[in-house]
């Protein structure tokens, strides 16, 4: 009886020290402690978030790296989430800023405030808008990268081929003419009016509901391969205009001469307390973007989605060879 | 397998695969050891039929397959050999059966290592293309088999220090075949290579969110399974709530937390809503065989404890908690080895765990980075496992202790 209390005691006293043991790193994790809190001359410490995603994430490490560079301490705290977990972070202050697309501004983050289509044909409108309707919400947006990661259709270079099809209007003949076509994308891809839907109402044509293989993820790495391997019967893809893994897959993507889909230009998104504490974020920032054109991040979202590069490495070659770093 | 009969002497017996896998792979039992010879006969199948390791162009594109002794060369036909012989060393008499299993397992261990990577050598290209050669169904199904004729020749082995001498064999093995064998040229190490800098921190948030959910748990959790074996209404409101709560798909229970966080101005993304959910999932097994523990405890001995002249206080500390122990334990470890898998999925919601890893590789068709944040968290798995059970063999009177087989 006796062994048996001490054994009791023994393993709530462990257990009791285990929580104080979490207790203790979860907080030192969280906040850095005062005693080494920075001086008034060291710039920083931002807290560097990204999307999950490879794209994201090598954004993230840019930024991350050409702020390091600057004589800034940083916090990396890339490949927070999805876009709806690292904006959340953003607005409630846990990280500092972060790369969004412009046209998410008023599609996602401002969808209550009604825009009028011709904005979401201007690169210029769509990040003026992103940005005045950020403002009120103490959301800086910085300059964008001239790349627009938008919503793409992808086919298979052997099916293009053989069908001559080069652009979405070539498209819209094939399937009114009854042509084989079997789409995979995400949920959001088809249901929202201005992805797939916007398609088929600028080139003029209708998919059945069995020619749309709807998933709940929007990775298009998972849906390019399905249409490159012919997974139930898909001969087509949603892509991204930047996806590194569109030529590793063998597919092309079709031209939108409609420019039928909202742009999506990166830039960083900066909480405004920080802008206006160091508002030389923008003049060290603004022409890393500027660098960043279509082939550029095609190459380098190549490297990291289908050459398997940490993103970090990838990033610091890149800033390296621009003379951004040293 | 699992006989189910009562022969165990304990109040109350949780099923125990580790035990009846034991009976039955016991050498006095059985006149051939069927588990190790099942365990055989799989991976020497897969190693002539499935596919050993896949080669990939670069690292989304689809595969081209390879078995195993078309492509590993020698140490293919090793390996296999030492399947063969695995098998083999199953069927002997009792008496030789253990080290010849425990050497044959080493052995195939060894070949196995050498000839993943002889195989991704031979496949990989000299020059630093994207190309890449992943373990494929085949090996790992090997891997398993021979783990599986490893821990029956571990069991049964008379040699002295046999084990620490085939740890040292295999460890050296594992050495060799990572400096000369060309085992770095594997996917796997690759796309650790890419993650090294981030894979400790998600590893080490992974097991505080996890050790903190399940500690938390412990401290609400076992004052709630008491005060649900003294009062009635506690007990038919607490044991329910915590199943109910067990059944919502975790984000659909994350979903249900975001409300009230938001109210309380507390941060609905990141690390402190998935030790929420995290806890209140760790509850159940914890409070339920508390509960069951405590109320299990033969009112003879209680009466005895009275007859003692202990008082309430004193009956709980020294006589119901020290004879529910080895059931609460047994919730603990249940409640660690769930947390650790759920706290994968918390990924989504912002945590940095190795679920993160596991959803950047979903994302981009990546296996290997998949496989990358999966297998720590096995390795997790058998470790809370283990440890729980060592600490249950440890601190539980021997004359309660729910029988593992050993004694």
């Amino acid at each position: 009886m006796r062994k048996n209390w001490k054994g009791a005691a023994a393993v709530f006293a462990a257990l009791a020290s285990l929580t104080l043991l979490v207790a203790c790193t979860s907080g030192t994790s969280s906040n850095p402690s005062p005693a080494s809190a920075p001086a008034a001359t060291e710039k920083g410490p931002i807290r560097v978030g990204s999307k999950i995603d490879g794209e994201g994430a090598l954004l993230g490490q840019i930024i991350l790296q050409t702020l390091k560079a600057n004589g800034f301490t940083v916090e990396d705290k890339t490949r927070t989430g999805a876009t709806k977990v690292v904006r959340q972070a953003l607005v409630d202050g846990q990280i500092d800023l972060y790369p969004e697309y412009t046209a998410n501004g008023p599609l996602t983050f401002h969808s209550d405030v009604e825009v009028d289509p011709s904005v979401l044909q201007s690169a210029t409108l769509t990040y003026e808008t992103a940005k005045s309707e950020d403002a009120s919400i103490g959301i800086v947006w910085l300059s964008p990268a001239p790349a627009n990661n938008t919503w793409a259709v992808a086919l298979p270079k052997a099916l293009a081929v053989s069908n001559n099809l080069k652009s979405l209007t070539d498209l819209a003949a094939y399937v009114n003419k009854g042509g084989v076509f079997k789409i995979v994308g995400s949920q959001e891809f088809f249901t929202s009016a201005v992805a797939f839907p916007a398609f088929e109402k600028a080139y003029g044509f209708k998919l059945k509901p069995a020619q749309k293989i709807a998933l709940a993820t929007g990775d298009t790495a998972v849906t390019e391969k399905a249409a490159a391997q012919g997974s139930q019967g898909a001969n087509a893809a949603m892509a991204y205009g930047t996806d590194g893994t569109i030529s590793a897959l063998d597919l092309v993507v079709l031209d939108d001469p409609k420019g039928a889909q909202p742009i999506y230009q990166p830039a960083p998104t900066v909480r405004k307390a920080i802008t206006e504490k160091y508002p030389e974020l923008a003049t060290i920032l603004d022409p890393v973007f500027a660098k960043l054109d279509f082939a550029t991040l095609q190459d380098l979202n190549k490297q990291v989605g289908v050459d398997g590069k940490a993103p970090k490495d990838v990033a610091a070659t890149w800033l390296t060879a621009q003379g951004i770093i040293k | 397998m699992a006989d189910g009969s009562g022969h165990h002497q304990v109040v109350v017996k949780p099923p125990n695969i580790a035990t009846d896998i034991h009976r039955e792979s016991d050498p006095l039992v059985r006149a051939v050891d069927r588990v190790a010879l099942s365990g055989a006969a799989v991976a020497l199948a897969s190693g002539f039929v499935l596919p050993f390791v896949e080669f990939r162009a670069n690292r989304i594109v689809e595969g081209v397959s390879y078995r195993t002794w078309s492509v590993a060369g020698v140490w293919g036909w090793l390996l296999l050999a030492a399947l063969a012989a695995s098998f083999a060393a199953a069927l002997l008499p009792r008496g030789l059966r253990g080290n010849s299993l425990l050497v044959c397992g080493v052995g195939g261990f060894a070949a196995w290592l050498f000839a993943a990577g002889a195989a991704a050598t031979r496949l990989m290209p000299t020059n630093g293309s994207s190309a890449r050669v992943s373990i494929a169904m085949g090996a790992w199904l090997i891997f398993l088999g021979i783990s599986v004729v490893l821990f029956q020749g571990n069991q049964t082995s008379t040699i002295n220090g046999g084990r620490a001498m085939a740890l040292a064999v295999a460890g050296g093995a594992g050495v060799a075949a990572w400096f000369l064998g060309g085992l770095q040229q594997l996917s796997l190490v690759y796309e650790y290579q890419a993650q090294s800098d981030t894979i400790w921190t998600l590893t080490s948030n992974h097991i505080v969110l996890s050790l903190g959910a399940t500690a938390i748990a412990l401290v609400i959790g076992i004052p709630l399974g008491i005060a649900a074996s003294r009062v009635t209404a506690v007990r038919a409101t607490v044991i329910p709530v915590a199943g109910i709560i067990q059944t919502v798909p975790s984000l659909a229970l994350y979903g249900l937390l975001i409300v009230p966080l938001g109210l309380l101005g507390l941060p609905t993304l990141g690390t402190l809503p998935a030790l929420i959910a995290l806890t209140l999932y760790a509850l159940l097994p914890i409070v339920r065989n508390t509960y069951l523990g405590v109320s299990g405890v033969d009112q003879a001995v209680i009466d005895a404890g009275r007859g003692m002249g202990m008082r309430r206080g004193e009956l709980l500390l020294l006589v119901e908690l020290p004879l529910a122990l080895p059931l609460v334990l047994e919730g603990i470890r249940a409640s660690l080895i769930m947390v650790i898998g759920i706290t994968a999925v918390m990924a989504i919601i912002g945590a940095q765990t190795l679920g993160t890893l596991v959803f950047l590789g979903w994302g981009s068709i990546a296996v290997d980075l998949v496989l990358l944040g999966a297998l720590p968290m096995v390795v997790l798995s058998i470790i809370a496992d283990q440890g729980m059970r060592f600490l249950q063999r440890a601190i539980v009177s021997p004359g309660i202790l729910i029988r593992e087989g050993q004694d």
